[in-house]
């Protein structure tokens, strides 16, 4: 898992990512030293948990991916069986490939936790 | 599933899961009962620590620091008084360290990895006690102490240093010890106190129901109590809601009907929340039910204060993707505009017309 989240951060624009599990807890980290890995779950878990109730709401179901975009930079929250993926990239980062390959790695990841689970 | 979903989901389970755990013993006997009830009165304070200053001189330590802890938290805040405690938890824990060490490396198990990590954390030790409190987690996942002891040390920082980071991480720890041992005594005294911090007296007082029950006598249990009793029910169950409140001091306004009519996006639906979190204005499409109002608002709220505390700066916009439709929610500084469709192609054009409405509010 972690070798797949060090492929993850050397894709261009990606500054750090981690999975972490529906509550809010980490359970593999690869994120620079200018995030905090508790900070960013505390409050990922935060705005997924309360996005997801909204999609929930409006009839959508839970939601299997969710970027969440700021001034400075963006967090991507892909759906990995059971678990979320996490990743903090540059700002704009969704609108070139780096999602596309961002995607395919949490495709991998996912097999990887399917593995793990059966 | 939410912190309170997760505690009802079990709670009339409370007396056969450990309703009554290590620190529910009650203070002494039946007869102090209602001594004990007047002293968490609001004129109770100024007893209480000569109260805990008698059971100290009897050499009755456990009693005198179950006592001040639940006047701490039920006249919050309260300098002297968390003064006190410190010191006596502090003096306790040193006391007993040698042998919580000794548990913890020679019987290794979560439990007694939690309560070394407690200690750890009660002492000032905050690194050595997440360390021991992630071995307690890492050694039993299904074991609800080691999220309890997390919990317990994120209350503490919570409630010395409104530390938002940390009471996300309360809510956290404990929905996760709570799905794990729903009606643990520890557990629900600890929601409950974190209720209460809230100001969700409502919601806490149905937490206490079983603790009531299992051990009226205990003194965090009165004190909360009585607390509960104390302040104005609110009028959410959201417990995002309620943190909401808590970290920008303000709620959004419900009974105001949105002033201004959005135009509507083809196959779209619109709102627009304000930064007070109150809806002002819809498309005559969508939704005003009172819990769709609430989840955007919570949205709203919620990103506005977590992005810039994450390290990304302001909250933009973000895109929510899910099998059944997509989300999309847009800032411009003074509002945030809600779109939702349920066919994903439209994410693009709904996009730029949440767009175009933020740059009309802002050439208006």
């Amino acid at each position: 898992m972690k070798q797949i989240l060090q492929g993850l951060n050397e894709v261009p624009g990606v500054l750090g990512s981690m999975v972490m599990t529906e509550d809010g807890m980490v359970v593999c980290s690869a994120l620079s030293s200018s995030f905090d890995g508790e900070v960013v779950a505390a409050f990922a878990s935060n705005a997924r948990l309360c996005i997801g109730k909204a999609a929930v709401q409006c009839g959508d179901g839970i939601p299997h991916e969710i970027v969440l975009e700021g001034e400075e930079g963006s967090l991507i929250l892909l759906d990995v069986e059971d678990a979320t993926l996490v990743v903090i990239t540059h700002a704009g980062l969704e609108l070139n490939t780096g999602m596309l390959e961002i995607r395919s790695l949490a495709r991998k990841l996912r097999g990887i936790l399917e593995i793990q689970t059966s | 599933m939410g912190i309170i979903d997760a505690w009802k989901s079990k709670s009339r389970n409370s007396k056969s899961s450990g309703g009554t755990s290590r620190r529910e013993k009650p203070l002494s006997g039946n007869r102090h009962k209602d001594r004990l009830a007047a002293l968490f009165h609001s004129e109770g304070r100024k007893d209480l620590l000569p109260w805990v200053g008698q059971l100290e001189a009897r050499s009755e330590s456990e009693a005198a620091l179950r006592l001040l802890r639940a006047g701490v938290v039920r006249f919050h805040p309260w300098p002297q008084g968390e003064e006190q405690l410190a010191t006596l938890e502090k003096q306790q824990f040193r006391w007993h360290l040698p042998e919580l060490q000794d548990a913890a490396e020679n019987q290794f198990d979560a439990l007694s990895a939690s309560r070394l990590a407690d200690a750890l954390d009660c002492l000032g030790d905050r690194a050595g006690a997440q360390l021991w409190a992630r071995a307690a987690i890492e050694e039993d996942p299904c074991h609800p102490e080691g999220y309890l002891a997390v919990a317990r040390a994120h209350l503490r920082k919570f409630r010395e240093k409104s530390d938002a980071v940390a009471g996300l991480g309360v809510l956290r720890y404990l929905t996760k010890a709570c799905q794990l041992r729903p009606g643990h005594g520890e557990c629900l005294r600890d929601l409950a106190t974190m209720l209460l911090l809230l100001k969700a007296p409502k919601a806490a007082g149905k937490v206490l129901q079983p603790l009531i029950k299992a051990a009226p006598r205990d003194p965090m249990v009165l004190a909360l109590t009585t607390l509960a009793k104390e302040l104005p029910a609110e009028n959410t169950s959201n417990i995002q809601e309620l943190f909401l409140r808590w970290e920008t001091g303000s709620e959004p306004n419900r009974a105001l009907s949105p002033a201004r009519v959005l135009p509507s996006p083809s196959g779209g639906q619109l709102w627009e929340i304000d930064n007070n979190r109150t809806l002002v204005a819809t498309c005559d499409s969508a939704s005003r039910d009172d819990k769709t109002i609430e989840n955007l608002s919570v949205v709203s709220g919620t990103l506005m204060s977590s992005l810039p505390q994450m390290g990304i700066g302001d909250f933009v916009r973000f895109t929510s993707r899910s099998r059944g439709g997509i989300l999309l929610g847009q800032s411009d500084g003074e509002s945030t505009y809600f779109g939702h469709s349920q066919r994903g192609s439209h994410e693009e054009s709904l996009h730029r017309f949440l767009n175009s409405l933020g740059d009309k509010e802002v050439s208006r």
